[in-house]
């Protein structure tokens, strides 16, 4: 009985089978090229993003009028705007805006839909009735009129647009949690914590809740660039960043006007947005592949 | 004399389905004697795991105990609110389940599910509960237990997660352990280890074990007081000796000779014909009756009562119409 995991399991199977369940992710994560090119482009993005101050070589701010719409060149990499300013210093200060409205927004939607769809799927019966009919009245909205209609009211600026995508936000959230739950309050370990006494609310934060992390984290790197796209619609919809504000967003809706005689004004924006979401749906996918084993049991 | 540490008297249990309902446990009484082992035996979907779920009050929203008293220490658990019976759970009756794999948390690490009891229960602090845990691991069998605290129930063979779910069951010292088919799941070889597992463990703990299984060879080892079920009901009571020496009644003798032996030299398993009845539409009569050998007129009309043929022994068939009625 003691020596039969020893002796009988080679050294090198023994190993992976003695890994932890995060260490087999990461090393299938690691296996994925794609994925790993993601991630790597997520980590410069950010590391700019942090450095920004040290980084950039003119003010983003910084307005000269005799110096309008140049094109790319050394002094100014990636031109300037219409106003002057340099390209390559506002979209790297943008990256910090864009971050934060990806990260942020999705913190708080899968907090919030965690809370919900655990509650609603482990309690069931009329809490799950009015909670799933909240959250389906969230999902029938066009997502982006809800978020539109919740700046309106708010008015702009950064912190709104946090409330408005977590809003818009929890219920998809909500929605996968709890039909996780459904399955996972049937299965016998939490009989067996009610069998030990175990007070609900332990079951559900304790037992029920860290089974349902592994398609979380997969819909957060999923949702991070869906919010980075929809702070990016608001701003260029004008309910938004407000400007000066170099969000990505409101870089390619106010360089819309000279797309046709200046269109790196909106090319470069619009690359880093698309270049930051791609390389999140990257790593959202590597991680699903990674994890599915156990998202299949 | 020792002492009865729970009575069950007439517990019923329904569950209720579209199709109908289920009458699960149709009356059965039962006790625990105070550090004693009772089989409760009987083929899947006779009511054994109904009636443990009900004991621990976990029937869920389909079941109801309908009726019945268990007297646990001379209180009425099924009176108890839910906060008084989830301080009882897990502390002074505890249960171990038919799957080990199934029944640890495949994401927490198995130490700490089975320290969690002592937190609950005892308000012990994280570090404390860690080493009792790990005493209690070393306990059940689990080598270099320290280490194998912080691993994940993937880890862990069935029969190593089955003896970290006695583990489990037993760290707070419960007076009662309900055992839910508890080898069910496992290798003959490690059955055995678990079964002189339990049988030590009690001795320690001085606790009181309710064997649910359909084993006769697990209640053969471990039990001294044997409960037959059939349909929802007990059909035979008696000392695992005299059950096993001499089965009264038909069921058990089915039951007894079905089971595969070595010595003899037999060319076919015998077994009891029929199937177990539905228990949504039971016969009329006695339960048994349209599987029995013995069957007569008046089982097909009228329900046996429980007829006692000396101190230790009842049985639930006409055969024995004559002795004293219970």
């Amino acid at each position: 009985m003691a020596g039969k995991g020893r002796n009988c399991v080679p050294c090198a199977l023994r190993q992976k089978i003695h890994a932890g369940l995060w260490q087999e992710t990461i090393s299938r994560f690691r296996e994925n090229s794609m994925a790993m090119v993601g991630l790597y482009v997520i980590a410069a993005v950010a590391i700019v993003a942090i450095f920004a101050p040290l980084i950039f070589f003119h003010d983003p701010y910084e307005i000269n009028l005799r110096q309008r719409l140049l094109l790319p060149s050394g002094a100014h990499i990636l031109g300037t705007d219409a106003f002057g300013r340099d390209m390559l210093s506002r979209i790297i200060y943008g990256a910090r805006i864009s971050l934060l409205v990806g990260l942020i927004p999705s913190f708080i939607s899968m907090g919030i839909g965690s809370a919900v769809g655990v509650t609603s799927g482990y309690l069931g019966g009329k809490v799950d009735f009015i909670l799933m009919r909240v959250a389906d009245i969230v999902i029938a909205f066009p997502s982006l009129l809800l978020a539109m209609v919740i700046m309106y009211t708010l008015g702009a600026g950064l912190s709104n647009i946090f409330i408005a995508l977590s809003f818009v936000g929890w219920a998809e959230a909500a929605r996968v949690v709890r039909s996780q739950v459904l399955s996972l309050r049937e299965q016998e370990f939490v009989e067996a914590a009610k069998a030990m006494g175990v007070r609900r609310r332990a079951i559900m934060a304790r037992h029920i809740f860290p089974n349902c992390l592994p398609s979380l984290v997969v819909l957060f790197t999923l949702k991070v660039p869906e919010f980075i796209l929809a702070e990016a619609s608001l701003s260029f919809l004008g309910v938004g960043a407000q400007p000066p504000v170099p969000s990505w967003g409101l870089l390619v809706s106010q360089g819309k006007e000279f797309i046709f005689s200046a269109p790196w004004v909106v090319a470069f924006p619009g690359g880093a947005i698309f270049l930051v979401a791609l390389a999140f749906n990257f790593v959202g996918d590597g991680l699903r592949e990674a994890l599915d084993p156990y998202l299949k049991r | 004399m020792m002492q009865k540490l729970i009575s069950v008297e007439g517990l019923a249990v329904r569950f209720f389905t579209r199709k109908g309902t289920v009458r699960a446990v149709d009356g059965v009484s039962f006790d625990v004697d105070d550090g004693g082992i009772v089989g409760l035996v009987g083929e899947s979907g006779c009511g054994k795991s109904a009636t443990a779920l009900s004991i621990m009050g976990l029937l869920g929203p389909a079941g109801e105990t309908t009726s019945g008293s268990v007297r646990f220490k001379g209180e009425d658990l099924l009176r108890l609110s839910p906060k008084e019976m989830r301080q009882i759970r897990g502390k002074e009756i505890s249960m171990v389940f038919q799957e080990p794999m199934s029944a640890l948390n495949p994401v927490r690490s198995v130490g700490e599910q089975v320290a969690e009891p002592l937190k609950i229960h005892l308000g012990l602090s994280g570090g404390e509960a860690r080493l009792r845990a790990i005493e209690m691991l070393e306990e059940v069998g689990i080598p270099d237990a320290a280490s194998r605290y912080d691993q994940y129930p993937h880890q862990f063979s069935g029969g190593m997660g089955q003896r970290a779910m006695i583990a489990m069951a037993l760290i707070c010292e419960p007076e009662l352990l309900i055992a839910d088919e508890p080898t069910t799941a496992l290798d003959v070889t490690i059955q055995a280890q678990i079964i002189s597992l339990l049988h030590s463990l009690r001795e320690r703990l001085h606790m009181a074990v309710l064997l649910i299984t359909h084993d006769f060879g697990v209640v053969a080892e471990l039990c001294d007081v044997v409960n037959v079920m059939y349909a929802g009901v007990i059909v035979e009571w008696g000392n695992v000796v005299d059950v096993f020496d001499d089965p009264l009644h038909p069921y058990t003798r089915g039951l007894l000779r079905s089971m595969p032996r070595a010595k003899r030299r037999q060319r076919k398993l015998e077994v009891i014909g029929g199937a177990v009845p539905s228990l949504i539409e039971l016969p009329q009569g006695c339960r048994f009756h349209p599987r029995c050998e013995y069957v007569t007129k008046r089982c097909f009309s009228e329900e046996p009562p429980i007829f006692q043929l000396n101190d230790d022994r009842l049985v639930r068939c006409w055969l024995f119409e004559g002795r004293m009625k219970l």
